[in-house]
């Protein structure tokens, strides 16, 4: 076995090679997703300029593929609370190579949904006023003020355990990369030096915002569902949606964070820190999180179905039979059938059959915001035929633009911050190399 | 033997229910005193009480109805705003809750008594804009803003703990960096997050605290929150450009007429490009017409649709839009 000085030199080398040196194709991958953002910012220029009636939301139905989006982001945002504060708070140890991922794609995800607000908006120019006029009575300002505090927590919550490997770039970085870098990096380590004093300060800060940005999350995705939940209308008409969401966004938030692990284990080649264990218990987790979700669904539509009050019929045939079968039964078997039964079977239980099932999980959890959002506006509330919605270009090239903005922010956030809790695996490693050593030691028992 | 005697109350009382209608009904010179304050805040409930007399006997049991005159695409009719039954002393009291606004008279009458009826006034004001209240649901003390304020300060208060404990840990460094500086100095992380937090944290705060003053709440007089209809356009005109942006069309007549199309809201029931949705009709044949029919059917409005008089779209503009359509839906 390494000693442990080996073991942690290589560890700091393998976290700081990003900063250092940009991988093989990632000026590929940035051109790629500069020219999707390209796209879409011509796309939203377009919509500005002609106002909502490019997009398909021209009649009843005024909530559509960017509302599913935003729902989608805040939902992959949970990646980040869930995995980093819960784990963290129930000393999973296995969590420290991937905290970091999970954190970030919080924060990027964040700004995404809230873009996405603003893409939504027909009058962008409006957004002031919800300062100025919001009321308290309203859901939607419900949602800004949770939104508002969690983009604030979820930041602190990144930035504060990223102090210590904030220093470890400052000190091992200097006279590599250009001065202002190593300045910046001085700046956010903000003097750390690893005293027993600092330390324990960063401890007490760390678990008070671990402590608070959990419930602040769970508020978040329960906010978002009361958008719709305190609305007349017949598809949102439960009181499950908070739940049922606050489970959605844990779910795809742990599918997005394995799709972003391998992609970021391969790229930076973390094969040593990031293994298949990691793999395998994501995948019970997604496990978990998928029979949760069934076990919602039915609960949910069992309920209603039984009561089967006015406009259910509609619903519901719209749903499982018609116009939107076709999604609904992939999010079902796609989205959560077939992920347990690969993370069940262990010949599939692979790192590759663990990403499979997490794709899936992505697209069908998407697909799942898209037919809640439409479907509900769906339901005719007057004697009139049903509207129909369907995206035009406007909107798939705003969503690739979106997507390519996650993606390239993701990507630089890896490349020139800490990708690694180095301090965090060097701690737990210590701890771990003292229990193997204490039990070899001879009278040890 | 229960169930007769039972029955034999029910027929009693039934019988003494109906007799002083009956025993009244041939009487005339009903007269009916009406107590109101005449005017009713929009969306409140006005209560109005009736003392029907006869001769100055008070007149029990009988129906009072209060209705108000109503038209509704030229059928007119009187639409019932409340009914009660006049206690032993002659009294009604009815309650109706303003939704419209025009002030104008209401209209008492006797179920028994068509010949006896009386108006009055009533002036509605509408104290700015306020077009509808609702009801407010269950009121469960702390369960109010006052919780949302609870949380806003909590939540916010740990995280600039948080920031504060990081100000502490650069403080406590060993590192060699000046204090002060704003870029680089040992405290800038801290000032930074401590602004940042304390600033976004206020403006929440202001926002919350200004909501009773702003426009969107007026408390009533029994303390209700209210919903009126607000105007934001008032305050933010479109100026910018767009498809409904007469200028931005310029001088090609089709462009200039789907703006307008569109900025007159035809749009909204005709669909685009008038090709008909689900109120409005398909607008080929009235495209297809001749220019003068055309703005006659506009002005007049045919079916349900509205009238649009010169005063609101001349003629010049109805000419683009009627040009407009003879390129999209007419062809």
């Amino acid at each position: 076995m390494d000693s442990l000085d080996n073991w942690q030199h290589r560890l700091e080398e393998v976290a700081l090679a990003p900063a250092r040196r940009a991988p093989s194709r990632f000026r590929w991958f940035a051109a790629v997703t500069l020219v999707m953002i390209g796209w879409g910012a011509y796309a939203y220029g377009v919509q500005v300029r002609e106002g909502l009636v490019v997009t398909g939301m021209r009649d009843r139905i005024s909530w559509g593929l960017y509302i599913s989006v935003f729902v989608s982001f805040i939902g992959i945002s949970m990646a980040g609370t869930f995995i980093s504060a819960m784990l963290r708070a129930v000393d999973a140890r296995w969590r420290s190579p991937v905290i970091r991922i999970a954190e970030f794609i919080t924060v990027v995800a964040l700004v995404c949904a809230a873009l996405f607000i603003v893409v939504d908006m027909g009058r962008p120019d409006r957004l002031p006023l919800l300062l100025r006029f919001g009321r308290w009575q309203s859901p939607i300002l419900w949602d800004v003020l949770a939104l508002v505090t969690y983009m604030m927590a979820s930041t602190l919550y990144v930035y504060l355990p990223m102090i210590p490997d904030l220093a470890l770039f400052r000190d091992r970085l200097a006279g590599e990369i250009p001065g202002w870098r190593v300045g910046i990096y001085r700046m956010l380590a903000t003097g750390w030096t690893g005293l027993p004093e600092q330390r324990r300060m960063l401890g007490r800060a760390i678990t008070l915002m671990m402590l608070l940005v959990i419930p602040v999350a769970v508020t978040m995705h329960t906010v978002t569902s009361w958008i719709f939940g305190m609305t007349l209308r017949v598809g949102w008409n439960t009181s499950l949606f908070g739940i049922f969401f606050v489970a959605g966004a844990i779910f795809s938030g742990i599918a997005m964070v394995v799709v972003v692990m391998s992609i970021v284990r391969r790229a930076y080649h973390l094969e040593e820190y990031i293994t298949s264990r990691h793999f395998r218990y994501f995948g019970y987790l997604l496990a978990v999180f998928s029979s949760i979700m069934i076990y919602f669904n039915v609960s949910e539509y069992l309920t209603s179905g039984y009561k089967f009050e006015e406009g259910r019929e509609f619903q519901f045939r719209q749903l499982f039979l018609d116009e939107f079968a076709g999604l609904f039964w992939f999010y079902v078997l796609g989205g959560l059938i077939v992920p347990i039964l690969i993370v069940l079977w262990r010949k599939t239980r692979t790192i590759a059959g663990v990403v499979t099932a997490s794709v899936m999980v992505n697209v069908a959890m998407f697909v799942e915001r898209y037919f809640i959002v439409v479907t509900g506006l769906r339901v005719p509330l007057l004697p009139y035929a049903p509207a129909d919605y369907t995206p035009t270009w406007v909107e798939w090239s705003i969503l690739s633009g979106g997507l390519g903005f996650f993606a390239l922010s993701l990507a630089l956030l890896l490349r020139f911050f800490p990708i690694l809790s180095v301090w965090e695996m060097v701690e737990e490693h210590e701890r771990s190399d003292l229990a193997t050593r204490l039990e070899s030691y001879p009278g040890a028992r | 033997m229960s169930t007769v005697t039972g029955r034999v109350w029910l027929g009693m009382l039934f019988v003494l229910a109906i007799l002083p209608t009956r025993a009244t009904s041939a009487l005339a010179e009903v007269s009916m005193e009406v107590t109101t304050t005449g005017e009713v805040l929009l969306g409140d409930e006005l209560q109005v009480t009736v003392r029907v007399s006869d001769d100055g006997a008070p007149v029990a049991g009988t129906v009072v109805m209060l209705t108000r005159e109503a038209d509704f695409i030229g059928v007119e009719a009187f639409v019932e705003m409340a009914r009660a039954v006049t206690g032993p002393d002659g009294v009604a009291v009815l309650t109706y809750r303003q939704r419209f606004e025009p002030s104008g008279d209401l209209r008492l009458t006797l179920e028994n008594y068509p010949e006896a009826e009386t108006t009055f006034h009533v002036s509605v004001s509408d104290r700015g804009r306020q077009l509808y209240r609702s009801r407010s649901g269950v009121e469960v003390p702390g369960l109010n803003v006052l919780l949302l304020v609870a949380i806003v300060v909590g939540v916010w208060i740990s995280m600039l703990v948080a920031v504060g404990l990081v100000s502490r840990l650069s403080r406590a460094t060993r590192a060699e960096m000046p204090v002060r500086r704003l870029v680089g100095g040992r405290l800038a992380m801290p000032s930074v997050l401590g602004a940042v937090t304390t600033g976004i944290w206020l403006v929440l705060l202001v926002v919350l605290a200004r909501n009773p003053t702003t426009h969107a709440n007026l408390e009533g007089p029994d303390g209700h929150d209210r919903t009126p209809h607000a105007h934001l356009d008032e305050f933010t005109p479109y100026l910018g450009f767009g498809i409904a942006d007469r200028k931005a069309a310029g001088d090609d007549p089709v462009v200039a007429g789907r703006a307008a199309y569109i900025g007159y809201g035809c749009v909204a029931c005709h669909g685009l490009e008038g090709a008909g949705a689900v109120v409005g009709g398909d607008l080929g044949s009235a495209a297809r017409d001749d220019l003068e029919s055309f703005v006659r059917d506009v002005r007049k409005g045919p079916k349900v649709m509205p009238e649009y008089d010169e005063s609101v779209l001349d003629d010049e503009t109805l000419a683009l839009i009627h040009s407009y359509l003879d390129e999209t839906a007419g062809a």
